[in-house]
């Protein structure tokens, strides 16, 4: 069973807060979802609003600010950061924001 | 490695099912002395319990194949002498909040754990993103040594530390080791022997905020002494109930209200939620530790393995490597060699010639009644079917193929082929990571659906449990029936694959629909592509075969005893009698029925009895081409083994398992029924 978080970002307090940077407070520039980002590219983990899916990322060790490049998109993604590859579904994937 | 007999005393103890009661685990080490290794899948955790016991229990390179914990034991020098200690090695864990089954092996034995240390390994290359998990052992009060394992690595691609500087700061001992080569391993027990002296450990002050500080104080007062696992302190629970652990609360018995308002706190104090600011608080803190300790490379030239690390996540190219890998390794070498050669050889040659016929005379004149030389030799003997099946069928094809699995799994091909076959299996209602369950099937199902627990959600499980018991043959199955439709020709043994492969996917795409829940999203570390080591391999498939021969080998001895008493009550012939109709609707001759009826004790059996029908024996003709399709596909559906079937009812609960063994046994035979009748409308065979 998917481990449910008990304090969602259901609530409307908890959507707000996810407005903001998770470690600075502020909201950064220009957010895409990593699904959309495309081999060789490089990005910074900024945001993951999705508490199911931040759950997942945090306990595999990746962590926002972590900088990552794209290796391939096909059949999935695939993504370095530091010494780590890691490859997320579509769904994770668009779930996760990324500067 | 110095050779010590009481190294071999290995074993995959306390395989802690999901039926155990979340943390009302007994405690780990009895009498206290012992070793526990934690560690993320891919660490080298299983190569460090090896180098330090000297024993080979499992070394996976896929998450999700180790799931129980294994025990072993190390030799220590201490100044005043030696003593043995306990190691145990449960499975990689990532976070303290797990996620997976697995996950939650490994926690609660921490939580179990009265162990004199802990062993935090972790890849030295990865240390910015496991340091955080070092912490929270520290901070939980566990008496922690680091252990930086992969250090080869870590030092060719130009990685740098100031290893003692860091065991300053962290105030823990900080070993660097290459566990495959042994480096290390000496300074490392060295540090266990040293922390073993110093005995006390006073637990790491992570420098929260007061107010938080405060609120971990008020929610631990209200946690029940007594509800509490035996080796995890109060205010450690606190933090991993606000960080949103729903399932340690109902253990300890919180009120749902009560936590609710809490974590609201918590929120309000930390200006985020919790469950997101303690794990960057952590990261945090192990930042500011390893400022200036720890530097990366620069960039860095792909090297070849990278390369084709990335053209084997190609399906253009994976693909056609897993044929390859299916054609030599499976076909080849367990189907034509293992299956073929070998077992020819032990079967015939030497149990069929001389050991059997010997065994006979032995019984005939030594046991005084009929009815007693028939527990022992004949048709379903002890001796005769028994041991004769487990040593000279089963065990040569099991063996080859987790050999050839062992190889595949040392070398990180999996992961990679969980990524490929993703899709495909999303639509059967399971995710890339059931990928390992079903190959393992190919090998033995009982242990396949052992290992279905690593899946992450309920509806996974239970389809994966299903499909295995469905259409997944086992190694030794498959052996007997790669024999009986080979010698039909290869477009025969295609079409077997095609329908099996074709009912999988119906059922399971039936079943997604079904079932309520979802396939849980898939994601997974990809772990450097590295050789096999044939050590490895070779140890890592003796272990397997222990498991193996401890586990399924005593149910072929209960199987023939059961056999053996069904045949002299009449039972046998009864149940035969009553199956003999079934057998009439997909066109088989009425002797098939005991080859179904014996399927159930050894899903090989019932192979090797229809091999035996298909041949031509003087006065009776062989099966036609049509039969031995039709009985194979049936076969195979069939219902499992018996000991698969008592490995569902630990797994999934005694309902699931009934439930399924009568939906298995109406699927198999209605496609039976279906594949004759549409078999002799249009006759392709
Ligand atoms: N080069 C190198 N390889 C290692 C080392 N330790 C383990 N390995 C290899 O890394 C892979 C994963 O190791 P394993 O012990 O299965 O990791 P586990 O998942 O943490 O138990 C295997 O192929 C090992 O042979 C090491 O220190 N150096």
């Amino acid at each position: 069973m998917n481990e449910k978080v008990g304090m969602g970002t259901n609530g409307p307090e908890g959507s707000q807060n996810n407005k903001k940077h998770a470690v600075t407070g502020e909201r950064p520039p220009e957010l895409r979802p990593l699904s959309d980002l495309k081999p060789g590219e490089k990005g910074k983990v900024r945001d993951i609003p999705n508490e199911e899916i931040l759950r997942k990322v945090l306990s595999l060790g990746i962590y926002p600010g972590d900088s990552l490049l794209v290796l391939r998109k096909k059949p999935m993604i695939v993504f370095r950061i530091g010494a780590s590859q890691f490859t997320f579904d579509h769904r994770l994937a668009s779930g996760i924001f990324v500067e | 490695m110095r050779p010590d007999p009481n190294n071999l005393n290995t074993s995959t103890a306390g395989i802690l099912g999901p039926t155990t009661l979340e943390h009302q685990a007994p405690e780990l080490f009895v009498g206290g002395d012992g070793i526990l290794l934690i560690g993320a899948p891919n660490v080298g955790k299983s190569s460090l319990f090896n180098a330090l016991t000297g024993t080979y229990v499992t070394v996976s390179n896929y998450p999700g194949t180790t799931v129980g914990i294994s025990m072993g034991r190390m030799k220590i020098d201490y100044p005043e002498g030696k003593e043995f200690l306990k190691v145990a090695d449960p499975p990689g864990l990532y976070s303290l909040l797990p996620l997976t089954e697995e996950e939650r092996v490994a926690r609660r034995a921490i939580f179990a754990s009265n162990a004199h240390c802990l062993l935090h390994v972790v890849d030295a290359k990865n240390l910015p993103r496991q340091l955080p998990m070092t912490l929270r052992l520290m901070e939980a009060g566990y008496p922690v040594i680091l252990v930086l394992n992969l250090w080869d690595e870590f030092k060719e691609l130009g990685y740098q530390l100031q290893a003692e500087k860091l065991s300053t700061q962290l105030g823990i001992p900080v070993v660097c080791t290459v566990a495959t080569k042994g480096e290390g391993i000496e300074e490392l027990k060295k540090s266990i022997a040293r922390v073993f002296s110093h005995g006390k450990f006073t637990p790491q002050k992570m420098p929260w905020h007061k107010s938080l500080e405060a609120l971990f104080k008020e929610v631990a007062e209200t946690i029940p002494k007594e509800k509490l696992p035996a080796h995890l302190k109060r205010n450690i629970a606190a933090i991993l109930v606000l960080e949103g652990d729903d399932r340690l609360a109902r253990f300890l018995d919180l009120d749902p209200e009560r936590v609710k308002s809490f974590r609201a706190r918590a929120r309000h104090l930390a200006g985020q939620a919790f469950s997101i600011f303690a794990p960057l608080f952590y990261k945090h803190v192990a930042d500011n530790i390893l400022k200036g300790l720890f530097q990366e490379p620069g960039g860095r030239e792909p090297q070849f393995r990278e390369k084709l690390s990335q053209a084997l996540c190609n399906p253009l190219i994976g693909f056609p490597a897993l044929l390859l890998v299916l054609y030599f390794g499976f076909y080849e070498f367990v189907g034509q060699f293992g299956a073929g050669t070998v077992v020819g050889w032990l079967e015939v040659d030497l149990f069929g010639s001389h050991i059997n016929p010997f065994l006979n005379q032995l019984a005939n004149h030594i046991l005084p009644w009929e009815w007693l030389q028939k527990l022992f030799v004949g048709d379903y003997g002890i001796l005769t079917l028994g041991i004769t099946y487990a040593i000279a069928i089963v065990l040569p094809v099991v063996f080859f193929f987790f050999l050839v699995f062992s190889m595949v799994e040392d070398s990180g091909y999996f992961p990679r082929l969980a990524m490929l076959v993703d899709k495909g299996f999303k639509k059967i209602g399971l995710n890339g990571r059931a990928v390992i369950p079903m190959v393992l099937g190919l090998g033995c199902d009982t242990m396949a659906t052992m290992t279905t627990r690593t899946l992450e959600t309920r509806k996974e499980r239970f389809l994966a449990t299903f499909l295995l018991s469905l259409a997944i043959p086992c190694s030794a199955q498959l052996g007997i029936i790669m024999a009986l439709l080979g010698s039909r020709g290869f477009s025969v043994w295609l079409g077997y694959l095609g329908v099996i492969i074709l009912i999988l996917f119906i059922v399971g795409w039936v079943g997604a629909k079904i079932l309520p829940g979802q396939a849980a999203s898939f994601y997974m570390e990809l772990p450097p592509l590295r050789l096999p080591k044939i050590s490895n391999v070779f140890r890592k498939s003796f272990a397997r075969m222990r498991w193996y021969f401890a586990e399924v080998v005593p149910l072929f001895l209960i199987a023939s005893v059961i056999l053996w008493g069904l045949d002299l009550s009449g039972g046998l012939t009864a149940l035969e009698k009553g199956m003999r109709p079934l057998m009439g609707l997909l066109g088989l001759p009425g002797n098939a029925a005991e080859s179904f009826l014996i399927g159930f004790f050894r899903r090989d059996f019932g192979a090797a009895g229809l091999f035996k029908l298909a041949q031509e024996t003087p006065g009776q003709a062989g099966m036609t081409t049509q039969q031995i399709f039709v009985a194979s596909v049936t076969l195979t559906l069939f219902v499992p083994c018996i000991a698969q079937f008592m490995m569902m009812i630990k797994e999934r609960g005694i309902k699931f398992a009934l439930a399924s063994l009568v939906l298995v046994t109406f699927i198999a035979f209605s496609a039976g029924y279906l594949l004759n009748g549409f078999l002799t409308a249009v006759p392709l065979l």
